[in-house]
């Protein structure tokens, strides 16, 4: 008789993957998981400073939603992200070009690109700081001497009130160039030299080589530019709050941040959790909707390089 | 007519070791097919790019026709050319790459179209004029590629290693396409390449380069019979010339060559110089020059087969010397009906002057006298 024998793995053997993740897992629950769960629980109590919950179903939703504040710090988180994600991927765009196609492996357009990575290294509270000094009201902020050492101005200008949300978008731009432009430039720089080649042979113009070879091989990481950008800058306050602290008013104030203050500044942990929720939603949303809209699908095919 | 005039390109023009292309003449007549062949480095390359107008020579003078053309850009220069990479545009359809040069010059879109559907036709790729070149196979793609060098109707194509990419199957066909085409329309065509059977049957005209200059500029025939040093003797022909060291012999009135292993002596219509007499030299005969010699052949000599190969349409016999004095074996070709084993020992010789002498300078002179 034969017996068949089916080859079994021994028991050691197959909990060793999951030994191996396990660490990592568990790090997963106590770091994202379970706060995740406890948001939303959260969102549905009357949690606050006293630190006594009580359930009270979809109030904290319905306050949001009848909360006067919230056209404005709609509209404020529009603004500042839209604008962020277009000034910045443009910039991203022609410094990308202009380094690696007109200046290809000049050591000008190395050291420009280094330069522009600095604000991201940079610690942001450091960063913030700086801007902070740029802009400064009194008469020691550096466009203030500047303007008036120029005999423009003769008292000092109070930056932050005049265009506090232009300034928060400026800092927030500066910062993000960098991720975009690396992107694009190695995107660039993965065009073979020989489509140059037969470009100049071919007699094409600049706006030919640019426009009909290297933004179509940036068709791909301009899309996932977009998408991360647009639902980073929804969900960051960080930058926002370090700088202007949603003032003056509410005129920065975005959603995120919001939800951050009404939780950690009022001790509304519930009300912060539902607002918080909200901002999950819009950017799950957002994802979603440019997902469809760009064809995500076929961006995570297999390799979309052509050589 | 293309002239290069004492052409020098140097990468770096402090050191006289990065000329990629050292003092290098060439006449191309209208409408010739020339190849420029060597081994990577030979700076076959780097000339074509300076035909192209892509890179500019350190020194020397190109002509096209009367016309210099050193500094004029590649647009201008009337040429077509195809790369080894094919260089399609990616996000182009095969149509749009056809009438890319054609619509840089400003030609109306129908029009453009209507010549690119043209030239698909005389490429035979007429059907995939609306696909992409990622989704053709690169036989697909060389031909759009030659369509596009050749939708501008240029006076000069460019070649650069068109056929490399392509398996040797393919290759016969598309090599054949090609001279056809050329023929056809009459262009004169410059193709570079390191594949020499390539460069020998679709060339009018061969020039094999090496260390920047050329070392012989021949029809291939010429070539292949009358090569006129070393460097060209050993580069051309699979398997290889033999090349066996060896001396100079005058011996009442007979010139001889002697060599560790065997003597050989030199028809009295070879006779060489008396200058040359005492003289060290290399013997090279090709494969297929060597035969087996009757007993009574006097001026035939002994060999022992080392090793028998089987080439299929032949076998490639290495022999040696019987007391193996000789530095090399020798390989000669055989047909399939010549029966020698391994062990056995042959009469050979070789075919009546299908032999040719080197001296043992740098550049190893061909000392026959081609009459």
């Amino acid at each position: 008789m034969n017996e068949l024998k089916v080859h079994k793995k021994p028991f050691r053997k197959k909990i060793y993957p999951y030994l191996f993740i396990m660490p990592f897992s568990l790090l997963v629950l106590v770091f994202f998981i379970l706060p995740a769960i406890a948001t939303v629980g959260m969102a549905f109590t009357d949690l606050n400073a006293s630190m006594k919950p009580h359930f009270v179903g979809i109030t904290n939703f319905k306050r949001i939603f009848t909360d006067y504040n919230l056209p404005q710090i709609l509209g404020n988180t529009a603004v500042f992200a839209v604008l962020s994600l277009v000034i910045s991927m443009l910039f991203a765009l022609i410094i990308s070009i202009a380094t690696q196609y007109f200046l290809k492996g000049k050591l000008l357009a190395v050291v420009y690109r280094v330069l522009w990575l600095i604000p991201s290294i940079i610690p942001s509270v450091v960063y913030v700081t700086f801007w902070k000094f740029i802009f400064d009201p009194t008469e020691g902020g550096l466009i203030n001497e500047f303007l008036a050492s120029m005999g423009v101005i003769s008292e000092p200008v109070s930056w932050f009130t005049k265009g506090a949300m232009a300034i928060v978008i400026l800092a927030t731009i500066v910062s993000t160039i960098s991720g975009g432009m690396i992107l694009l430039s190695s995107a660039i720089n993965s065009i073979p030299e020989d489509l140059y080649k037969a470009a100049r042979v071919d007699g094409a113009s600049e706006k030919s080589v640019i426009t009909k070879i290297i933004l179509p091989t940036l068709k791909w990481p301009l899309m996932y530019i977009t998408i991360s950008d647009l639902i980073g800058f929804v969900s960051s306050y960080f930058f926002i709050m370090l700088l202007t602290q949603g003032g003056p008013m509410r005129d920065t104030t975005t959603l995120s941040l919001y939800a951050f203050q009404q939780a950690f500044n009022l001790k509304y942990y519930g009300y912060g959790a539902a607002v918080s929720l909200i901002v999950v939603f819009i950017s799950f949303v957002l994802t979603l909707l440019l997902i469809r809209m760009f064809d995500f699908d076929q961006m995570i095919k297999p390799s979309r390089i052509e050589d | 007519m293309i002239t290069l005039k004492n052409i020098v390109k140097a990468y770096d023009s402090k050191k006289d070791s990065s000329r990629a292309v050292d003092g290098l003449d060439l006449v191309i007549n209208k409408g010739e097919f020339v190849a420029l062949l060597g081994p990577s480095g030979c700076g076959k390359t780097t000339t074509l790019m300076m035909l192209a107008g892509l890179l500019k020579p350190t020194s020397g003078e190109i002509y096209f026709g009367d016309r210099l053309v050193n500094h004029v850009e590649p647009k201008d220069r009337n040429i077509g050319m195809v790369f080894q990479s094919y260089a399609l545009y990616p996000h182009l359809t095969v149509r749009d790459n056809i009438a890319f040069p054609l619509r840089e010059r400003k030609m109306p879109k129908a029009q453009a179209y209507e010549r690119a559907k043209e030239m698909g036709k005389i490429v035979q790729i007429d059907h995939l004029l609306d696909r992409k070149p990622s989704q053709l196979s690169g036989g697909q793609q060389q031909r759009v590629a030659m369509a596009r060098a050749l939708a501008k109707d240029p006076e000069i194509l460019l070649l650069d290693e068109p056929m490399s990419n392509l398996d040797a199957r393919l290759k016969l066909d598309v090599r054949d396409e090609i001279r056809k085409l050329q023929r056809d329309l009459g262009v004169t065509t410059i193709i570079v390449t390191h594949d020499q059977e390539e460069a020998l049957a679709i060339s009018d005209r061969v020039a094999i380069l090496n260390n920047g200059k050329i070392q012989q500029y021949a029809p291939p025939e010429e070539l292949f019979s009358q090569p006129v040093n070393l460097f060209v003797a050993s580069f051309l022909g699979n398997p290889p010339m033999n090349l066996i060291d060896g001396v100079i012999k005058e011996e009442n009135g007979e010139q001889k060559i002697v060599t560790s292993g065997f003597q050989f002596r030199i028809p009295e219509a070879r006779k060489l110089e008396a200058a040359h007499i005492d003289k060290p030299v290399k013997l090279g005969v090709r494969p297929h020059d060597f035969m087996l010699a009757e007993q009574t052949d006097s001026n035939a000599f002994p060999m022992k087969v080392d090793l028998v190969e089987h080439l299929g349409s032949g076998k490639l016999v290495k022999v040696i010397d019987p007391e193996q004095k000789l530095q090399t074996t020798i390989r000669f070709l055989a047909d399939n009906e010549t029966d020698v084993r391994h062990g056995d020992t042959i009469r050979m010789k070789i075919r009546e002057n299908k032999f040719h002498v080197f001296d043992m300078t740098a550049e190893g002179l061909n000392l026959m006298q081609f009459r």
